[in-house]
């Protein structure tokens, strides 16, 4: 995959995890949005389930109702008990160890470090977080949407740094979703980006050890 | 397939600003995380003053801030409400700043459900029903209920442009006995002179627990001093923990040790003839009337002995004026039993025998600021022509209830009569905070419209058709308070120290757009600045002083001594020509609690509760911090009378049942002598029902989910230790 690809790929994929509309459900239906991820994954041997969750049946209305339900049990925190999309969640919320608030080193809470540490990229990058995601700047949305900005703009090195430094959580959600029996698009739309991720970190791996492409 | 297919790309939360769609402007030292946070660990931290929001006292504070985000507080010690100290509960309730189940956006019901709509689509939707209400049932059918904040005012003014009476308080179910009783007699409620008193006795009051910081450390103050603490309670609270004497009394029983004392003070003239004299009526009736109660009758009622009621007078009357008894609070007379309010009268005749009234060391009258009004630049709306259906200060029903606070817990019994049928709930949560929760629960749901502002789905907020979350309040400016009252005034305010996190309003900024979208916008063309600086006007401060101070001292001093007081006479009414006329007993007289235990049956107890120093309410429980130390300290138990345990074959820690007319639950039982036989103890601020508050759902009880919906026949305050439970061993396991 060619980082325009790669670009076009973590933009689709961050739209996965922002609430549900109709276009989702009718992309879900028609097939494209599988067709879309087997072009860019080409499954083999051992990561032919990894799509399934994007060729769920029935009709957009029932399916636009059925995730939007979902979506509201698993992230919306409106539920007893949700799923995290947020990297602070998942991280002591501050390394700064002169901090001497009771909760400086606790999980479990928003605008950590990374929240605050991507706002200062975005400042910096010019970009500004929409109203949706106010208090949320390092939630799974904005973090693939600034990755796809780095495919289009920023060297490997980058992506490299920012993928390492940002998005080492994604794998604490691989339990979390289990534990919640999530609808099987989101274990899709998991599994893809855990399955991108790897594919990535290995890439980038090799080059910056000099070694020649392998994707 | 390719990428023009899939429309879902269109979308885009991460914007791009025109400056900047050319080359990449990114420093790899930047990206780099850990280069990022040693750059930042020398970021300058500023400092904003401001006060706490995590109970009642709104304790002024410093709020520090670093990157964006809070460093840490401090306590201001200019507030006269806390003199630069910080409780746990400050600390603790920060926590919900950075939690991730607070309110992101306003909610609608839809089925079951909430759905995040805008708050443009929720101002219109709520004005459209509130618009419909007023046509078919009249503007007396819409209320407003709130624990009270800074921008009541702006609350009430709502209220009244629509032409309705109903605000409400939490008061009914805290204090509106003693207010009633202080008022009746002097006129006013007055404040303690702690620090300059020479003899200190609170009874029932708890500022150690139900915490007040400025009370505390001028108790120590005075103790320091020299002064004498004794604390009459039947709990041995923590501010017994500071006393020299503590007084064990049998619940519901203090008006008995109060006559006793004053027929001490009478039979052997150890009162203030001079003050009596000059500055009291009606002190021969109460000579008539006082010869009933000596201290072997009130030995034989509050169980107190009668040489000890006679040593405190005396002792009491050789430091008199320095010798107060405390105002009191919730506790023994707020709101407690049918006799709460003499109990309060009777409080305030022994204090005035003692001379002390706004004396130094005594009870005085605190200098409060009279805030400007926003009139004539924005003119008020006309007072409500009809009186509030709960019936406060109508005769025959509650004459002396406060008509300002009113009966709060009244109103799901007129929603249920179909008197309410619209209401809205700011920073208060009757759902958990009210006795008797099924019938609470009933009355709110009853209604056509339930509105709730809040930071989280409390239990209120979970069955209101809409939720307007309310900015976390280290994110909000607002309007600005009087809370700080002393020996001399103070203004205060609270003001932004970070940016709100999400979709979420200031609370005065919800109360002025609500009033815009439902058609009173006349009376509420103002912001929250403009509406500071007009009521700042009459100190001659800006907004800008007050907002670099956070409190600033405004007025004369405090002076000794009174000319007259706010009473029909003017002086102290130790005998009430205005009770008379309503049918009261004009002077106190000994009054038996509604309900007593059983003596003869060894489950049966009276129910009592108070607060612990880390949880205020139901809005501290789900602090994780709070909680822990909850759990730590094993604080979540039932205390009950070590014999009285023993009688029941309990041990310490056991499990019991605890079973009243009204609900039954279990929890763990603390055996202990710090308690009067006749009662069991339940810490407040547990038993969280509300499945959105995690930490804090289903941990130990709450004492309303044990009371009937009880109204006082004088006040028509709640009764809340009128009530008696069976406790009886039991499992974990419930069946």
């Amino acid at each position: 995959m060619k980082d325009q690809g790669k670009e076009s790929f973590c933009r689709v994929l961050a739209t996965l995890f922002y609430t549900p509309g109709e276009e989702l459900v009718k992309q879900i239906r028609q097939t494209t949005l599988y067709s879309f991820f087997e072009r860019y994954i080409q499954p083999r041997e051992g990561t032919e389930d990894l799509l399934k969750g994007f060729l769920t049946k029935g009709n957009v209305e029932n399916l636009l109702e059925d995730l939007k339900v979902e979506y509201g049990r698993l992230f919306s925190g409106l539920c007893e008990e949700s799923i995290s999309l947020v990297e602070s969640f998942y991280k002591p919320w501050t390394r700064d160890a002169r901090c001497p608030l009771p909760f400086a080193s606790e999980r479990g809470l928003l605008m950590g470090d990374s929240a605050i540490h991507l706002l200062a990229i975005y400042q910096q990058c010019g970009l500004e977080v929409s109203e949706e995601f106010k208090g949320r700047p390092d939630h799974i949305v904005m973090e693939l949407e600034f990755l796809s900005y780095l495919y289009e703009r920023a060297t490997d090195g980058d992506v490299k740094t920012f993928i390492e430094d940002h998005l080492d959580w994604v794998p604490l959600l691989e339990e979390e979703f289990r534990r919640f029996h999530a609808h099987p698009f989101y274990l899709s739309a998991l599994e893809v980006l855990d399955f991108f991720l790897n594919r990535e970190r290995e890439r980038l791996e090799v080059e910056a050890n000099g070694k020649k492409k392998i994707h | 397939m390719s990428l023009d297919d899939l429309k879902l790309t269109r979308r885009r939360f991460l914007k791009v600003t025109g400056a900047t769609l050319g080359a990449l402007s990114l420093s790899h030292e930047l990206l780099d995380f850990k280069h990022w946070v040693r750059a930042n660990a020398e970021a300058p931290v500023t400092r904003i003053p401001t006060f706490c929001n995590g109970c009642g006292n709104r304790c002024g504070i410093f709020a520090y801030v670093k990157n964006g985000r809070l460093w840490k507080i401090e306590g201001n010690p200019e507030a006269n409400g806390n003199l630069g100290v910080i409780c746990p509960k400050g600390h603790g309730y920060l926590h919900d700043l950075y939690n991730p189940s607070r309110l992101r956006g306003p909610l609608k019901r839809t089925g079951d459900r909430f759905e995040p709509i805008s708050w443009e689509q929720a101002y219109k939707e709520i004005a459209q029903k509130i618009n419909l209400i007023l046509m078919d049932s009249g503007p007396q059918s819409i209320f407003w209920v709130n624990y009270p904040q800074s921008n009541n005012p702006y609350a009430l003014r709502l209220m009244h442009s629509l032409g309705s009476p109903h605000y409400f308080t939490h008061g009914s179910t805290c204090y509106t006995a003693r207010n009633a009783g202080w008022v009746t007699t002097v006129g006013d409620l007055p404040s303690n002179d702690l620090s300059n008193s020479q003899y200190i006795v609170i009874i029932g009051r708890n500022p150690a627990g139900g915490i007040d910081l400025a009370e505390v450390k001028k108790i120590v103050e005075a103790k320091e001093k020299g002064a004498k603490l004794v604390v009459v309670d039947p709990r041995h609270s923590e501010t017994a923990i500071l006393a020299d004497e503590w007084l064990p009394i049998k619940p519901g029983t203090d008006l008995a040790f109060l006559l006793g004392m004053i027929n001490i003070m009478i039979k052997e003239e150890l009162y203030d003839r001079q003050f009596v004299k000059e500055k009291a009526v009606g002190f021969e009736q109460l000579d008539d009337e006082i010869v009933n109660y000596p201290p072997e009758w009130a030995e034989r009622v509050c169980e107190i002995p009668a040489k000890t009621i006679v040593r405190i007078t005396r002792e009491m009357a050789r430091v008199k004026p320095r010798a107060l008894l405390h105002r009191g609070y919730h506790a023994a007379f707020g709101s407690q039993y049918l006799n709460s309010f003499q109990t309060a009268r009777a409080l305030a005749i022994v204090n005035s025998l003692l001379g002390n009234i706004n004396r130094e060391g005594g009870i005085y009258f605190p200098k409060s600021a009279q805030l400007g009004e926003l009139q004539p630049k924005h003119p008020a709306p006309e007072l409500p022509k009809i009186g509030k259906s709960d019936g406060t200060g109508v005769p025959g029903r509650y004459p002396l209830g406060s008509y300002g606070d009113g009966i709060a817990h009244a109103i799901p019994e007129l929603a249920l009569r179909g008197e309410l049928k619209a209401g809205f709930v700011y920073h208060n949560n009757p759902l958990r905070t009210n006795p008797n929760p099924k019938r609470v629960i009933a009355g709110y749901k009853k209604l056509d419209l339930l509105v709730v502002v809040d930071t989280v789905l409390s239990e209120t907020a979970s069955i209101a058709h809409y939720v307007l979350p309310e900015s976390f309040y280290l994110e909000r400016d607002e309007a600005v308070d009087t809370k700080h009252s002393g020996k001399r005034a103070q203004v205060s305010i609270q003001q932004k120290v970070v940016n709100p996190m999400f979709d979420t309003r200031p609370g005065t900024q919800i109360i002025i757009e609500l009033g815009k979208h439902l058609g009173v916008e006349k009376y509420f063309n103002f912001d929250i600045d403009e509406g500071n600086r007009l009521r700042l006007k009459p100190f001659g401060i800006t907004l800008e002083e007050l907002k670099q101070k956070g409190v600033l001292f405004v007025g004369e001093k405090w002076k000794e001594g009174f000319n007259k007081l706010e009473t029909p006479s003017g002086k102290v009414e130790i005998h009430s020509s205005t009770l008379e006329k309503l049918g009261f007993p004009p002077i106190p007289r000994w009054e038996d609690p509604l309900v007593s235990p059983d003596s003869k049956n060894p489950s049966s107890f009276r129910l009592l509760h108070g607060k612990q120093a880390i949880h205020t309410h139901s809005m501290t429980a789900n602090q994780p911090y709070l909680m822990a130390i909850s759990r730590r300290y094993d604080l979540i138990r039932l205390w009950m009378n070590k014999e009285r345990g023993r009688r029941l074959g309990l041990k310490d820690g056991d499990w019991v049942q605890v079973k009243s007319i009204v609900g039954e639950g279990r929890i763990r039982v603390k055996l202990t002598e710090g308690l009067h036989p006749s009662c069991v103890w339940l810490p407040s601020g547990y038993g969280i029902f509300s499945k959105h508050l995690k930490t804090a759902f289903d941990v130990g009880l709450s004492y309303n989910d044990f009371l009937p919906t009880l109204f006082d026949p004088t006040v028509g305050h709640a009764m809340s230790s009128e009530i008696i439970v069976q406790v009886r061993k039991t499992s974990e396991l419930r069946s």
